[in-house]
């Protein structure tokens, strides 16, 4: 035995096959980080496409709110006890655009499906309409219509959701809109006799992102 | 009788005479072939890690595009002249363009790899839309292509040419056939005064007709950078452009054009 080891035969093999392992596994190291390199390369591109098409969601859901005057219901119905919120609504991503009444006791309206090619896709959606009245230095509203102007401010809550490669990014904003009601005496009773309903911007300093997934169905901008 | 030069197996076996040799010859060809495959490897390495790091500087290059781009106020968002028409191929973005129509594929990338990047698929499964640009040669319009560029480059980058594209188009959506009768039955209140209730009615079922019509082909903008980089010596880069898009509605678009407002 002794004399073998003294011989040094049969070493050169095992080394050489240790060598390379040896390098094998530096080579594997390297390979891994330099695909992981790729991965988030791509992972970040991802991110930043889903970034912004919540970006063009937020931006349509304002646009909506505007040109479809879904918060038109709320104003002519000022002293009304129940929530007159409209919603933009589409079923499917390539279904036309409609407007329904939020469903009674829902605080969020339904998500607003948006396909924006390349493989991206994105939604929004719009809060139950809340009174900012308070925000704005306004009356509150009255129970009962009185002859003079009332003024309402009317705000949005909005989500928008984003998409790329199964890369989400939401965002978070409100929108803020201002209305006046003219009130006069008819036949003994008073009723709006004109209405102004100006259109709804962002708040300045409410966009900020959410968690990818802290969502849920009752209260969409839970985690934002 | 002389000595006989025959040996058996076994004697031959255990004798170890001329084993070195043979041992560092086996040794010898197994490092030069393990040395050949890492030398290959090094090489797939080092083109990923550049692709990678391509990739990431053509995003960051994209995105600070499209923040120039969106915040311009809105009618300035066009193009100054209308894009030329490019190869076919998919690694050209200019492939997309059709006439005066940008065609938005659901895919802008093949799928599966190609040794040479294969024309790009215009099928009608892969279109979202077939959009026209929108042209304004009005100052501070968005040139459709800029080649031989920089812009974007951080100094220590070994990216010395990118070609920009940036496409503005115009994106169309329909409205459901009913939603002027939704939007103006929404209005309808006990607390309206009977002729400010028509007129409201009224006027809001003829906006929304009107800006359902303008909407089916000019309800938002959508812009569209593509980034196309130059590949460096090992042929690392990216085959295919990066792409980054998103859509600008009219911030001021109201229900009742006539005066800016939403009502009244």
């Amino acid at each position: 035995m002794t004399r073998r080891l003294r011989g040094q035969e049969g070493f050169a093999v095992p080394i050489a096959i240790w060598m390379l392992m040896l390098g094998l596994l530096f080579g594997g190291l390297a390979m891994s980080q330099a695909l992981l390199g790729l991965r988030k390369a791509t992972s970040s591109w991802n991110s930043t496409r889903a970034h912004a098409a919540a970006d063009a969601a937020m931006r349509m859901a304002v646009y909506s709110v505007n040109t479809l005057g879904l918060n038109g219901a709320a104003v002519t119905h000022l002293t009304s006890a129940l929530d007159w919120t409209q919603c933009a609504a589409k079923a499917g991503v390539s279904d036309p655009l409609a407007t329904v009444g939020i469903t009674a006791g829902k605080a969020w309206c339904d998500p607003v499906p948006i396909d924006l090619g390349g493989g991206v896709t994105a939604s929004f959606q719009l809060s139950s309409v809340i009174n900012c009245n308070v925000e704005m230095g306004y009356n509150p509203l009255p129970g009962v219509l009185s002859a003079g102007t009332v003024q309402d401010c009317l705000k949005r809550r909005i989500v928008a959701t984003g998409t790329a490669d199964g890369v989400t990014r939401r965002v978070y904003e409100d929108t803020r809109a201002t209305a006046a009601a003219n009130v006069i005496g008819a036949f003994g009773v008073n009723l709006i006799g004109s209405v102004s309903l100006q259109l709804a911007k962002p708040v300045p300093g409410t966009l900020r992102e959410c968690t990818p997934q802290g969502g849920s169905a009752a209260d969409p901008s839970a985690g934002c | 009788m002389g000595p006989t030069l025959r040996t058996s197996a076994t004697e031959r076996l255990c004798n170890q005479t001329g084993s070195m040799i043979i041992e560092a010859l086996v040794a010898a060809a197994i490092l030069l072939g393990g040395g050949l495959a890492t030398i290959s490897a090094f090489d797939s390495i080092t083109r990923a890690s550049h692709t990678s790091e391509r990739e990431a500087e053509a995003v960051a290059i994209a995105e600070k595009q499209l923040e120039l781009v969106i915040t311009r106020p809105y009618a300035q968002i066009g193009n100054c002249e209308l894009p030329a028409t490019g190869t076919g191929r998919s690694d050209d973005p200019s492939s997309w363009i059709q006439g005066t129509q940008l065609f938005v594929a659901r895919n802008f990338r093949p799928t599966g790899s190609y040794a040479s990047p294969p024309p790009v698929d215009v099928s009608a499964a892969n279109r979202l839309a077939v959009e026209p640009f929108a042209v304004s040669a009005a100052a501070g319009c968005v040139p459709p292509v800029e080649d031989a560029s920089t812009a974007g480059v951080a100094s220590d980058s070994k990216i010395n040419h990118t070609k920009l594209f940036r496409f503005v188009t115009y994106q169309g959506g329909q409205c459901a056939a009913n939603v002027a009768t939704t939007v103006s039955g929404s209005l309808m209140s006990s607390s309206l005064l009977g002729t400010a209730q028509t007129t409201l009615t009224s006027t809001a079922s003829a906006d929304v007709s009107s800006l359902c019509t303008a909407m089916g082909t000019q309800q938002a903008k959508r812009v569209t950078i593509a980034v196309v980089l130059n590949k460096v010596g090992n042929d690392a880069g990216l085959k295919y452009p990066v792409y980054l898009s998103t859509l600008i509605p009219d911030p001021n678009a109201s229900l009742h054009a006539a005066t800016s407002t939403v009502l009244g």
